[in-house]
């Protein structure tokens, strides 16, 4: 009844509200990985600091400097067009063209304002000379043309974040499309429009590893029902775990998506063992196998750590509807397959594979030991360090005083501010201090600002930047900046410090981290947040995992130390457990071997890929129990073509990188070396 | 019995686990030293035989014996911003800074310790000179000149007769002592800075460094003024650029190379005529630079970079 009558119009419904569903929707404040801890009270408190709402659009002229009639005619052109774009800060836009952008200069009584580009400017080379001589006067080299003079940038900001994507398209409409001008868009938005790219491509993968393993099952069953099963029963589960998604519009977080890859991939073995096997799987197996090492990722205390405990819950319960719904229709008639490993007569002596086993065991903590925490990649934590989008930016940024990753503090004074030079000068010694980390390529504050300008009050003689002692100096060297600089805020008791790096590398994070935490102001003049950046969050995110894998992998062997014991006898409990571990330090070592770094989504997919793992092994004993040869190596092909298209594919390489691992230790190991299929067949017989 | 058994080694497996993980540190690698010499502001350099000694923020002082290959970091004893060095022999050497804070090494600059503050007030010193081991003269903002005749050990303070501040001081082949600094402030002494005179430029300038061709002065400064003088006058003017000039230095071959905002680089005649501008990579301000055998040492408000004489055709 339910099945026939209620199930499929429930299934359709679900279907439908994907129509609706955003795959993904990143602003960073409603991702839940950024709305969580210190950073979430952070990102709230001081949510007009954050630079989220602004696209930077840099030309660059592969053929020269930017001071010719073609390059600025595209420039400002551009420039105009954007202008007018719906949804742009018109009062905040900035670029070489912006009106009355100007520089000072110290003449010999006094000061002296000049436009950078004159008016009447008549595109004469004398004109360009003079334009390039004023630009070398101004503070806009690095931040509006680069460092060569070859690209020139429009910074565009925008009222609602939720204008940007479609802002981000208009923009790249705009773009010039050939000749010498190569174009590139910065910011946040642009990046999860790249992200969603590479999301497609992964999703392709997917596709095409699964049309290839549907292909291989057809010729081994040679059943039209059970290729309608592997193909259906994945989409279905994945429909039903992302209604709620579908219906309530909430977006998801690139990080949870390996999960959902993995509840698919999950979902295609489970259906594939029933169609292999003629025994009945004990379904308790992946409830609690999925619910509850899932449920030790809660120790994050995160957002983000529910969205994924709630992806694995309905993961699995969707399995279940599915497995209700196809179970019947599910041939079971394969038999006598003979291809095993085990059966083909290799076999070793108890005391060898203990040994061989607690080689691997070794061999597996001494490389595990070399983890590292954090995300290797540079520029983003979903991107290969060669992806063509990263390689494209960072070549475009490299002249430029900032960079692709960057971490936003805030400088809190309570009282004085501003005005008050010993103030400034903390956060000029804070300034100082990280500045000497190796991989800071530039810090923008207050404290370095006003030094400039206090030596610019002394006819710009060098020996003069320092933050002025006197107070009344102090007040006319910050009165030249505003808000708008991004240095102070409006009360001037907030100076946001935005510290660029050379990449992401964990230990420069690290250091940073531990150099904004340990930075002691005297008096308490001044406290110190981080409330943003690419790099702040995944320095925070950095932390919170060293805080917690270790309690996190605990749990999660504890769990497994649980449920083996209650599905086997305490000997084979012992004999699991220590299997669990070598597959888990020895995962662990190849991913150091791998380049694969230890991060909030390989944690996932290792939590996740362990359940699969485990799964696949007891199915396997359940089958050697009762003396059904299959196939598991075929079927493991089918697994290792997913993941090995996974890891071509920039998106989720580290994910996939390390479940690939995961199982690839699983088989050799567990199917080969494991002793316990006598202890099975006893237990079996006995039942 | 057996069931006991079973438990025990399960509670074994649990410590084992527990202990494996609890004790298990990911390994990080410690960053590489940073590069000593790339980093902040620098305000000036001087070399004494194969000694190189440059001066900065924060109290760096950083210390290369091999022409400015490589650097190590001196023992500084503050974290004021240092502004000048003078090393009198290969022992003997004082550094001003911030605060009028004075430092000295008899070491040849591997340690340095702070002597008697001559400054009661705040305000920096910019540039400090000695005669002899015991005569030295220092000056600093707001007009203030400081003579010792001990070495360091006390001093006595003058003010000039002006508001300005004063950032070099330059002793020519006669034994005039020159003062100069901003806001036209050119002052010499004929006594070793007992008592000074006042020549008065015939235009507006600030002079932010000088020195000595022979028995003259050439001052160089605001929007790259670069003049000539003698103690009866001004002997040339001329204006070489039009980035301020902040650093100057004689070649070995006696040509003058001045140096100052934006990287600006000119080098001119042993008489300090006919200054010529040279391509140089570098794009910041420049606040003092030395030869080396092969190389000009330049450091300024990103850090210290050396450049070979050939790259720059000298």
């Amino acid at each position: 009844m339910f099945k026939q009558y209620i199930l499929p119009p429930l299934l359709l419904v679900a279907g439908l509200t994907l129509l609706s569903f955003k795959p993904i929707n990143i602003i960073p404040e409603s991702a839940p990985l950024i709305s969580s801890r210190e950073i979430q009270n952070n990102f709230i408190q001081y949510k007009e600091f954050d630079q989220r709402n602004q696209i930077s659009v840099i030309l660059t002229n592969t053929q020269g400097d930017i001071f010719n009639p073609t390059f600025f005619k595209t420039l400002k052109d551009l420039a105009e067009e954007i202008f007018y774009l719906p949804g742009v800060d018109r009062t905040n836009i900035l670029s070489l063209f912006t009106n009355n952008l100007s520089f000072r200069e110290v003449i010999e009584d006094g000061f002296a304002g000049k436009m950078i580009i004159p008016e009447n400017f008549s595109n004469s080379q004398a004109e360009f000379d003079a334009v390039k001589n004023n630009l070398s006067k101004s503070l806009y080299v690095g931040k509006l043309v680069s460092y060569d003079y070859r690209s020139a940038l429009i910074s565009v900001p925008f009222y609602r974040a939720e204008q940007g994507l479609e802002l981000t398209r208009r923009i790249e409409q705009l773009l010039p499309s050939s000749g010498n001008i190569q174009s590139s868009l910065l910011g946040m938005t642009p990046f999860m429009i790249e992200i969603k790219k590479q999301l497609s491509h992964s999703m392709f993968a997917l596709i095409f590893s699964w049309f290839i393993s549907v292909i291989l099952f057809s010729l081994i069953t040679r059943k039209a029902s059970s290729i309608f099963c592997l193909i259906i029963a994945p989409l279905l589960t994945i429909t039903l775990q992302c209604v709620p998604f579908g219906i309530f519009n909430f977006p998801i977080h690139p990080y949870v998506f390996p999960v959902i890859i993995t509840t698919f991939i999950l979902s295609f073995t489970d259906i594939a063992w029933i169609t292999l096997n003629t025994t009945k799987i004990d379904t308790r197996v992946p409830i609690w196998l999925t619910l509850l090492p899932t449920m030790s990722l809660c120790f994050l205390g995160s957002d983000w750590a529910y969205q994924i405990l709630y992806l694995a819950i309905s993961g699995t319960v969707s399995l279940f509807i599915v497995r209700y719904f196809f179970l019947n229709s599910i041939p079971t008639t394969l038999k006598g397959f003979k291809i095993s490993i085990i059966s083909s007569g290799f076999k070793l002596s108890r005391v060898i594979r203990k040994i061989i086993m607690l080689s691997l065991l070794i061999a597996g903590l001494t490389l595990a030991s070399k983890i590292v925490i954090g995300n290797l990649g540079a520029g983003s934590s979903m991107l290969r360090n060669d992806s063509p989008y990263l390689e494209k930016q960072l070549s475009m940024t490299k002249n430029f005083a900032f960079a692709l990753d960057s971490i936003l503090v805030l400088a809190i004074s309570p009282e004085k501010g501003c005005t008050d030079p010993a103030t400034v000068s903390v956060a000029e010694e804070f300034h100082w201090s990280l500045s000497n980390i190796p991989g800071v390529r530039t810090i923008w504050s207050l404290g370095n600002t006003v030094k400039k300008i206090n030596a610019f009050y002394h006819e710009n003689y060098l020996k003069w930047i320092t933050v002025p002692r006197e107070k009344a100096t102090l007040i006319a060297s910050t009165s030249v900046l505003d808000s708008r600089s991004g240095l102070l805020d409006q009360s001037g008791l907030i100076f946001p410090i935005t510290i660029f790096l050379e990449n992401h590398n964990p230990q420069v994070l690290t250091q940073i981290y531990e150099g904004i935490k340990s930075f002691e102001s005297p008096d308490n003049l001044l406290s110190f947040k981080i409330v943003g950046g690419t790099a702040g969050t995944e320095a925070i995110i950095n932390e919170m995992i060293k805080a917690s894998w270790k309690i996190i992998l605990l749990i999660l062997l504890l769990t497994f130390l649980v449920i083996t014991r209650f599905f086997f006898h305490a000997h084979t409990t012992i004999n699991l457990c220590f299997l669990y571990i070598t597959i888990l330090s020895l995962t662990l070592g190849l991913s150091v071997v791998l380049g694969i770094n230890l991060y909030i989504d390989t944690i996932a997919a290792l939590v996740l890929s362990s359940c699969v793992c485990f799964y696949f092994l007891w199915t396997l004993q359940n089958m050697i129990a009762s003396r059904k040869k299959l196939s598991h190596i075929l079927l493991l092909l089918c697994v290792l073509i997913s993941g090995g298209l996974f890891s071509q594919v920039n998106f989720i390489f580290r994910t996939a990188g390390i479940a690939e691992c995961m199982l690839i230790i699983t088989w050799l190991v567990g199917f080969n070396l494991f002793p316990v299929k006598e202890d099975l067949r006893a237990r079996h017989a006995k039942t | 019995m057996r069931q006991l058994s079973t438990y025990i080694s399960s509670l074994g497996v649990v410590i084992f686990l527990a202990a494996t993980f609890l004790f298990w540190e990911p390994s990080f690698k410690h960053p590489p030293k940073i590069d000593e010499s790339n980093r902040g502001a620098f305000f000036d350099i001087t070399k004494y035989k194969e000694i190189v000694i440059a001066v900065g923020e924060h109290g760096r002082i950083l210390y290369s014996c091999d022409e400015g290959k490589s650097w190590i970091s001196a023992i500084s004893p503050t974290n004021l911003s240092l502004t000048s060095i003078f090393l009198l022999n290969d022992n003997l050497g004082w550094i001003t800074g911030y605060d009028g804070i004075i430092l000295k090494t008899e070491n040849g600059g591997l340690t340095w310790t702070s002597v008697k503050n001559p400054s009661t007030t705040e305000q920096p010193l910019f540039a400090i000179w000695f005669k002899n081991e015991n005569v030295g003269l220092a000056v600093g903002a707001d007009s203030m000149v400081y003579r010792t005749n001990d070495g360091g050990a006390h001093w006595q303070s003058q003010k000039l007769n002006m508001q300005a501040h004063l950032y070099s001081i330059s002793e020519t082949a006669d034994g005039t002592v020159w003062i100069s600094g901003e806001n036209q402030a050119l002052y010499f002494s004929k006594d070793l800075g007992k008592t000074w005179k006042k020549l008065k430029p015939p235009f507006l300038t600030s002079f932010f460094g000088s020195i000595t061709l022979s028995d003259q002065l050439l001052t160089f400064g605001l929007r790259g003024r670069v003049c000539t003088w003698k103690t009866s006058g001004l002997v040339e003017s001329k204006t070489e650029s039009d980035e301020s000039l902040s650093a100057g230095t004689h070649l070995e071959d006696g040509r003058i190379v001045l140096a100052g905002q934006r990287g600006k680089i000119l080098v001119g005649q042993k008489d300090g005529k006919l200054f010529h501008s040279l391509k140089t990579p570098i794009k910041e301000d420049i606040a003092s630079l030395i030869e080396t055998s092969n190389s000009l040492i330049i450091v300024g408000n990103s850090g210290i970079y050396r450049i070979l004489k050939s790259e720059l055709g000298l």
